[in-house]
């Protein structure tokens, strides 16, 4: 296994992490897909 | 502590709007009554204040949940002050609220909105007088311009003076004192004047909360209506009316004679038609998708597809991963599963944006809720109201602001059939699924689009009459009220700004969520169980999980080929894994490279028919599990949503089969078990249709369970 492949390896791994944390985040509660539609994203 | 102000009105009046404009944020506006179903709150920097937008209300005694929420809000947390918006195009109307909300002693100031729409039907309004007669300050404003903002900022910053309240005639002020000196120091002080009349006028929630001083109250209000002969709660409204209808005469002058036709009542004797109506929206929606999906959208996707994926993405993502010499392995996981996947998937964008800016500009520019208004006639005849009809408008964009814009339906027997029923209309996450099937079945024409939203409507419709039949959901459908807004000339940056949060959702997800499916679909389509690479995708693990259940979607026309499947069970996590699978699936990264696209290998696999099912049955079964999600707080237990999820499926497969049964019998000739299942379906369904009482059976049970 080269430097290239690790490399690579280690990087799709760190998108598949976002895209896990951000896909759990958004669909948290099984309540919101994150439309921004109702506002619930927004409300501060 | 930061000042709090709340923003109240009518509904549609320009709140969301107003607030956007005053705290720099982008909430989801609609030119249509009740896009605002919970209160938002916001900062004003420039005052350095918390702005709350609340849902909007006609009065203070509220019918609907999301009613329920603005008064709730004004009562309970006693805002700094409010700001109350009021429509200038339609003053008597609005200024109802704003006789309820003087009464509650919160300093106030009332926003003129619309003005510019005002000057320009040639009608002067004066707001100095109006000031006077409210005993608060005016200002006029344009939220959708930007117009009077300083103003309205000042006067809100130095808002500190309890308003006085509209005076009503001397028998009911007299009353009004008598219930307060028996409320005084029972009730919070700055609220005495509301509490007084709300009891007067018998509200449910005043009497509940003034509790044991009720029966001496209700003496005196007995006493008031012999005196005056009526009720009491017509005596008060009709009071307000006429203070209202004085201050409205003495502070506007109209230049159009009363009975005259403005630009918008001219276009809507035309779209509003009883017999035109229907066609001229079914022409509209043919058109969107025209330009969506076969012209305009249909060009930007080929090119996503041919040339950004085609000869640069993928070529390149392949060709760079090969010259690093990286494993085989980990190549063919990038670009044959997540940018196969994810690629298959945002080719549809283009055709998405096209189809957003559309509804958007239908949306802003009123026309959307002409259609609530003819669809009521429709609906109605079926067991719903046109109310029915507004979450199904959000649901095009997400099904789940869809099914929580529900809680504007007061009757909670329309409100739990428009929860269950209103992800029938395809949402945008669909769109890519109807793309695909009309691109590749039928030459990407923009009848198969139409087709898809009219069947979500039918399935609606024919929902409405089989659960109305259901002894927990049956009833009269809910009275549809509707003020239907003055057209006008869609905002440019409120088109820009919707389409590109719709745009950016679609993205997001598919960067996300999508992603991380297509690498599942393609580590399960590339190994066997024993962990070893195989040539042939029908050896892999994806193939003997979809060649498990295949057998469920034989009569259906698409149970032959795992793939679709595998593609309508990922769907459930979110719809846009349909096509990201088939992406993964059918090698859309080599397909793309060579030039062809996914199109032939799709077509090779169904017949139209079949096509045309496996369209349906995804369109109409199960939603994403976000919307269940969504569908579960509306309904409020796991077994109605349970109970939903089953029906949606069960309608989905019918349809489905009889679609594909009957179309294949009518095109092919061909005829079996299952056409004859076809049939006795439509029997049954045909049976529900027409029986008074189908389900009477399960009145008792229905009955003993809700006991």
């Amino acid at each position: 296994m080269n430097i290239a492949t690790i490399a690579v390896g280690l990087a799709v791994a760190v998108v598949l992490f976002l895209a896990a944390y951000f896909s759990v985040k958004s669909f948290r509660n099984g309540k919101c897909s994150g439309c921004k539609e109702c506002g619930r994203c927004k409300r501060r | 502590m930061s000042r709090v102000i709340a923003l109240a009105g009518n509904p549609n009046c320009g709140k969301t709007t107003l607030f956007n404009r005053l705290t720099g944020s982008s909430q989801k506006v609609g030119n249509w009554p009740g896009v605002t179903i919970d209160r938002k709150e916001g900062r004003i920097k420039a005052i350095g204040a918390v702005l709350v937008d609340l849902p909007g209300i006609y009065s203070l005694s509220p019918y609907s949940p999301e009613e329920v929420v603005s008064r709730d809000f004004l009562l309970d947390s006693r805002p700094d002050a409010i700001i109350n918006i009021v429509d200038a195009t339609n003053m008597e109307r609005n200024l109802y609220l704003t006789s309820q909300i003087l009464d509650m002693g919160i300093p106030t100031v009332i926003a003129l909105n619309m003005m510019d729409t005002v000057r320009r039907d040639g009608t002067v309004i004066d707001t100095e007088k109006l000031s006077k007669a409210l005993g608060c300050r005016v200002v006029g404003i344009s939220a959708l311009k930007g117009e009077g903002m300083d103003e309205l900022l000042e006067a809100i910053s130095s808002a500190g003076e309890t308003p006085k309240p509209v005076r009503l005639s001397d028998p009911l002020e007299k009353s009004i004192s008598e219930i307060s000196g028996k409320l005084e120091g029972k009730v919070p002080d700055g609220h005495l004047r509301w509490y007084s009349v709300k009891a007067l006028e018998r509200d449910v929630l005043a009497i509940e909360r003034i509790g044991e001083s009720w029966e001496e109250i209700s003496e005196i209000i007995d006493d008031l209506e012999k005196a005056e002969d009526d009720e009491s709660d017509s005596l008060v409204a009709s009071e307000r009316y006429s203070s209202i209808s004085d201050v409205v005469v003495s502070s506007v002058k109209t230049k159009r004679a009363s009975g005259g036709y403005t630009t918008s009542d001219r276009i809507d004797r035309i779209v509003t038609n009883r017999w035109l109506g229907l066609p001229i929206f079914a022409g509209v929606m043919f058109l969107v998708y025209y330009i969506s999906i076969t012209t305009v959208g249909g060009w930007g996707t080929d090119w996503v597809n041919d040339v950004f994926f085609g000869e640069w993405t993928i070529p390149g993502a392949a060709a760079w991963l090969e010259s690093m010499a990286v494993d085989p392995v980990l190549t063919a996981f990038i670009v044959d599963g997540l940018i196969a996947g994810v690629g298959a998937v945002l080719g549809f964008l283009p055709q998405m944006l096209v189809l957003f800016v559309l509804l958007v500009i239908l949306e802003d520019s009123g026309y959307m809720a002409r259609i609530a208004f003819v669809m009521d006639r429709v609906f109605r005849r079926f067991g719903l109201s046109g109310k029915s009809f507004i979450p199904i408008l959000i649901g095009t964009g997400c099904g789940v602001p869809g099914i929580m814009a529900s809680r504007t339906i007061e009757s909670e027997r329309d409100r739990r059939i428009t929860a269950m029923t209103t992800t029938f209309i395809p949402c945008s996450a669909k769109l890519p699924i109807i793309a695909l099937i009309a691109g590749a079945l039928f030459g990407g024409s923009a009848l198969v689009a139409l087709a898809s939203y009219f069947i979500g409507v039918l399935a609606i419709l024919l929902s409405g009459i089989i659960l109305k039949k259901w002894p927990s959901l049956s009833g009269t459908p809910s009275e549809f009220i509707m003020e239907l807004p003055p057209y006008h000339i869609p905002g440019v940056a409120t088109v820009i700004r919707s389409t590109f949060e719709k745009g950016w959702a679609f993205v997001r997800k598919a960067g996300t969520f999508i992603l991380l499916a297509c690498g599942i679909i393609w580590f399960l389509s590339a190994f066997d169980w024993s962990m070893s690479m195989v040539g042939d995708i029908n050896d892999s693990m994806l193939a003997d999980i979809g060649n498990a259940i295949t057998w469920i979607f034989v009569p259906l026309g698409w149970g032959d080929e795992w793939q679709f499947s595998v593609g309508t069970i990922t769907g459930l996590l979110a719809k846009e894994n349909v096509v990201g699978t088939f992406g993964v699936l059918f090698g859309f990264s080599e397909v793309a490279e060579s030039g062809d696209e996914i199109w032939p290998i799709i077509a090779a696999m169904l017949t139209p028919i079949a096509g045309f099912s496996f369209l349906v049955f995804n369109l109409l079964c199960a939603p994403c599990f976000a919307a269940i999600g969504a569908m579960r707080r509306e309904l409020g237990t796991w077994k109605a949503t349970g109970a939903a999820v089953l029906y949606q499926c069960l309608l989905a497969y019918a349809v489905s089969m009889v679609i594909f049964q009957i179309g294949s019998l009518l095109i092919y000739g061909t005829f079996g078990i299952w056409t004859v299942a076809a049939f006795a379906t439509v029997a049954l369904i045909a049976y529900i249709l027409v029986s008074k009482e189908p389900f009477a059976r399960y009145r008792h049970k229905t009955s003993e369970a809700a006991v």
